[in-house]
């Protein structure tokens, strides 16, 4: 028995061991990986938005910057960060914004602002960086308000917002701006050295006053950088502005920088997401490692008794006990992590071919690992510390396992508890995996179902590769490259309907967007908005729904009618129906609204603002409208359904192969399955769904271990019970049974826990999406199954060890 | 003689199960310093529970037993460890050395506890082996050491800090009689340097070498050689 005693100690080093690497492996890995898709963001962002970074400093402060506060704003001004200042990593320009809810918006730039952003001139010039430090009201204007007749390049353009008199030297090339609010096109740019505060207060803020926004309301300027970092260094251009931008931070506001593009937007909720479940993945091998070491480390103690009783006989005070036992588990901890970082490095390949992600076990990440687990593990070494420290040096003269019949074992019941808790965290572990793999899945069917699963997308080749922020040089500078030789497919609304017949679609729709304002009649009050001019097809396939009224017939072709967005609807006519009221769009061409739409589901990430924020129009009726008619058909595009059953992939070939035998003399237009993204997101699922498998596996693998030290230490502890029972005529069958039993009575326990512990858990990590009965059902098998498997994992070998206990043992000390 | 060990009305009850179990009944004794003292009498009869309580290992349910001018029953944990460091060696029945420590180390352990440099302690644990004979043995681990030779290290272990007192349950319990015969010797050359040793035997052989000899029936003390208690 002593004999088994010991050996079981240095297995329960290794258990220990096993555990504390596994736990910083798969920590080391979370952090890796979360750095990996950081840095995929930034990829991505920065191939969304020509390499250049939009670092938003508005919008997340409390109290916001008050345009009508003249200190506040002199602050602004006083303490943004100068482009020197981040001019190491990067090119920087500053910019601020009044509130754009008037055209033309007001943006206070830097002269560097342009070449930063890339933005090309189509008309003029930018201003210089002499003009800008003379403070000359010069200004340049954005392609709208030039084509909209607003502004006038070579003119004076008196702004009513600043009350200042602008000579505007230049207007830039149109913006595509991925369809959404038009926004960059409506800016009016003027020196950032003209930026007063006191002047801005009495004029800007006194023209909101007037137009009844009130200090609570919109009336704090946006604060903006742009920086295109030097290639290659996109994270010390971030340290940079961060740095630069940490003088800023005060009690009342902190700095935030945000990515404002679409990319960052569809990515960071991936990553959001997915960097949640993996953090909760690496948490939970994290806890099971923890109580399992615990427990060990415990069972330790059990065993060690004697031994320390030996040592407080002999003069050890509680202290140096405990210091002992407490060191134990440090240098467990440090090699258990030496171990772990080991391993995370020689399957790291292996890991990022399988998982087709990027791991960066930069010293960042492994520091991070280690900052959790040293501390927690030495949290969790306490306990037996304590323990230990308690134990009398009596124990030094009494047998190490005759125990007192009748008394209960050292710590039997906290070992349980932990035995317990290891396995209800694997489980939650394993639950709120398969839970958020469930509900990303049915979140991810809901957009395809919002948004048109079979959907289609065809635009011209020059629309379609600009970014955002990046002026279409396809268009400014024609005959520059080998596919500007074919001029780009006019496409009328007839188009549409001629291309779904010939390419077996089941409907198209034609639509264009242009960036222009609305104002009702009797008003002055202007609001920027798209304008989508649309085939009626186009609500039926983009899923809008009508919350009054009606969308537009095939009959209201040319007619002034128009359908507005839901919030559009709401800021211009308040919670009044509006339909059969009188809009003017653009220049005062009236128009009548016939209907509403609904807002986007709720729970539905929906990247097209414009079903909220838009007027839609028939597409002929764009021609009444001056403005908007100079523009007809220049960036429109078409969505094609496939028919139910068919691959939108195979529709895409199709229609590639038409425009090509039909239209040779033409660029062939882009076509490809609309909103990549969800695919995009449905990808990283799949592979999250693989790691969330492994790292459960992985848990339920230390919960078995747990499982194992508390049923192997019970099957010692009991070495003469089971002699006994064994004596008086109970077979090897009964005792097997005996524990098997034993080890599901902490198993099942653990399974309900762990079920009941993940569903906050999963409210918390997916807000969004319901939870409902069918889910909940699955996850409670896999509850009950992760339980099931730790206990037979965990429980097997001692249930058979209890066993093989030789009746004999009654007769043995 | 000064008395180094009062023991006055000493009562210990276990709380069993079913009964309570008084192992001590009201003992009263003095031990005085350099004085050799062997415990008799029948299993159970609470020869262990009285060592265990001079020794600071367990506390009595009732009475007096001042050690060394100490009061321990009112000792607090850390006095009482403080106490076992500076006064008491143990020698057990089951030897109890650490068995992945080598024999130097073993004796050496107390002095670790008390404080004492790492130079100072091989030192004197390489002395306190040499007075049982084993200072060749310094680096083996206790396994490979005989019944007796293990038990004769224990002792180098008992003594290497200097105690007052040596308390020993059954030292040759384990050990043949020769061996029986070189611990005794060991014993009294402890004794003659003004140690005292209380010793806890059922062999007469053992008893016989002591000065005095207390016997305990049943929790009590039924005879006692040499002065009896003052009262
Ligand atoms: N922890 C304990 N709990 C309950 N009863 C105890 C405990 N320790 C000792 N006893 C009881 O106290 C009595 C005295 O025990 P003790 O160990 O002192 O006897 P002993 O004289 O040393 O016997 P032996 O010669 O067999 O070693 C015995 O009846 C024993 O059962
Ligand atoms: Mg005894």
């Amino acid at each position: 028995m002593y004999r088994v005693a010991r050996r079981k100690s240095s297995g329960r080093t290794s258990l220990i061991l096993a555990c504390l690497a596994a736990a910083s492996c798969i920590m080391a890995f979370v952090f890796g990986v979360e750095r990996g898709f950081e840095m995929e963001l930034a990829a991505t962002v920065s191939q969304a938005a020509g390499d250049v970074f939009n670092v938003s400093l508005s919008g997340k402060y409390e109290p916001n910057w008050n345009l009508f506060d003249v200190e506040e704003m002199a602050t602004i001004r006083d303490r943004v960060p100068s482009a020197e200042d981040i001019a190491a990593y990067s090119k920087g320009t500053l910019g601020i914004d009044l509130p754009d809810l008037f055209v033309p918006s007001i943006r206070f730039v830097t002269s560097n602002y342009f070449s930063v952003r890339g933005l090309k001139t189509n008309l003029g010039r930018t201003f210089t960086s002499l003009e800008e430090e003379r403070k000359l009201p010069v200004a340049v204007a954005g392609a709208s308000l030039v084509e909209s007749g607003l502004v006038k390049v070579g003119e004076v353009y008196h702004c009513p917002m600043t009350g200042m008199d602008y000579h505007v030297v230049g207007s830039l090339a149109l913006q595509q701006t991925n369809g959404t609010f038009d926004f960059e096109n409506r800016i009016l740019y003027v020196p950032l050295s003209l930026f007063d505060p006191v002047q801005i207060n009495d004029t800007a803020a006194s023209f909101l006053r007037a137009n009844r926004i009130s200090e609570r309301d919109v009336a704090y300027p946006g604060v903006a950088f742009w920086v295109r970092p030097k290639p290659g260094l996109v994270e010390e251009a971030m340290a940079e502005i961060e740095t630069a931008l940490s003088a800023y931070n005060d009690d009342q506001r902190k700095i935030y920088i945000s990515f404002s593009d679409i990319a960052q937007l569809v990515y960071g909720t991936v990553k959001e997401h997915s960097t949640g479940g993996l953090v909760a993945a690496g948490l939970a091998v994290l806890g099971v490692a923890v109580m399992n070491s615990t427990n060990l480390l415990l069972l330790d103690v059990v065993s060690l008794r004697k031994k320390i009783g030996i040592k407080r006989c002999i003069g050890a005070a509680r202290i140096d006990i405990a210091v002992e036992v407490l060191g134990r588990t440090v240098a467990l901890t440090l090699s258990g992590i030496a171990l772990g970082l080991g391993l995370a490095f020689s399957v790291r390949g292996l890991f990022e071919k399988w998982f087709g992600e990027a791991v960066l076990l930069s010293p960042g990440s492994i520091l991070k690992a280690v900052a959790v687990i040293v501390p927690v593990m030495v949290l969790a070494g306490l306990y037996p510390a304590i323990v230990s420290s308690r134990i009398s040096p009596i124990q030094a003269v009494r047998d190490a396992f005759a125990w007192r019949p009748g008394k209960k074992h050292l710590k039997a019941d906290v070992r349980s508890a932990l035995a317990v808790a290891a396995v209800a965290i694997g489980v939650t572990g394993v639950v709120v995996m398969m839970g958020i793999s469930y509900l990303t899945q049915e979140k991810v069917a809901s957009y395809l179902k919002s948004v048109g699963e079979r959907l289609v997308l065809v635009e011209n080749e020059h629309l379609a590769s600009q970014g955002v922020g990046r002026a279409p040089e396809a268009v400014s500078k024609p005959g520059s490259s080998a596919s500007d030789s074919h001029p780009p497919l006019p496409m009328d609304p007839s188009l549409a309907d001629n291309l779904a017949k010939a390419v077996g679609a089941y409907r198209a729709a034609w639509f264009q967007e242009i960036a222009s304002t609305v104002a009702l009649p009797d008003s002055n009050q202007v609001h920027a908005v798209s304008v989508v001019a649309c085939s009626p097809s186009f609500a039926s396939l983009r899923r809008f729904e009508v919350a009054s009224g009606r969308f537009l017939l095939h009959q209201d072709d040319r007619t002034p009618v128009c359908v507005l967005g839901h919030r559009l609807a709401a800021s211009i006519f308040g919670e009044e129906d509006c339909v059969g009221k009188t809009l003017h769009i653009g220049s005062p061409v009236p128009f009548t609204v016939v209907g509403v739409l609904k807002p986007r589901p709720q729970g539905v990430l929906d990247l097209s603002f414009y079903r909220e924020d838009s007027v839609f129009i028939p597409p002929l009726s764009m021609l009444s409208v001056p403005d908007l008619a100079s523009r007809f058909c220049e960036n429109s595009k078409i969505l094609l359904e496939a028919r139910e059953g068919e691959k939108p992939e195979a529709l895409v070939e199709k229609t590639k192969q038409h425009f090509a035998e039909e239209y040779p003399l033409f660029a062939p237009p882009r076509v490809d399955k609309y909103l990549r993204y969800v695919e995009r997101m449905d990808e990283i699922r799949a592979k999250l769904t693989k790691v969330f498998g492994l790292t459960g596996i992985l848990a339920i693998a230390l919960s078995a271990i747990g499982v194992f030290a508390i049923m192997m230490a019970r099957v010692t502890e009991k070495a003469r019970e089971i002699g006994i029972r064994r004596a008086v005529g109970a077979s090897k069958r009964n005792i097997m049974e005996l524990y098997l039993r034993e080890a599901l009575g902490i198993c099942l326990p653990g399974s309900v826990i762990g079920l009941v512990a993940s569903c906050p858990i999963l409210r918390l990590l997916e807000p969004l999406v319901p939870i409902t009965f069918d889910t909940m059902s699955r996850l409670a098998v896999w509850a009950v199954a992760a339980g099931t498997a730790s206990a037979a994992l965990g429980g097997l070998h001692p249930a058979r060890t209890a066993a093989r206990t030789p009746p004999a043992e009654v007769f043995r000390a | 003689m000064v008395s180094l060990i009062e023991l006055e009305n000493l009562s210990k009850v276990y709380e069993g199960e079913s009964e309570p179990v008084h192992a001590l009944r009201s003992v009263s004794l003095t031990i005085s310093e350099g004085d050799y003292v062997a415990v008799t009498g029948p299993s159970g009869s609470g020869k262990s529970t009285l060592l265990n309580i001079i020794g600071g290992l367990d506390t009595p349910s009732s009475g007096k037993c001042v050690v060394a001018g100490r009061n321990l029953p009112a000792l607090g944990d850390y006095e009482l460890t403080r106490f076992r460091r500076t006064f008491v060696g143990f020698v057990f029945q089951a030897f109890n050395l650490i068995s992945d420590m080598t024999l130097v180390d073993n004796v050496a352990l107390p002095l670790y506890y008390a404080g004492v440099t790492k130079r100072e302690r091989t030192e004197r644990a390489v002395q306190a082996l040499q007075s049982v004979g084993l200072a060749k043995r310094a680096r083996a681990y206790p396994s490979s050491l005989s019944g007796g030779e293990q038990q004769r290290v224990a002792i180098a272990r008992a003594i290497v800090h200097n105690p007052k007192l040596l308390l020993a349950d059954e030292p040759t319990g384990n050990v043949d009689s020769a061996t029986q015969d070189r611990i005794l010797g060991i014993f009294d050359s402890i004794n003659t340097s003004g140690r005292t040793i209380v010793v806890v035997t059922h062999n007469p052989v053992v008893a016989e070498k002591a000065r005095r000899v207390v016997q305990i029936i049943d929790g009590v003390i039924a005879s006692c050689s040499g002065p009896l208690p003052s009262l």
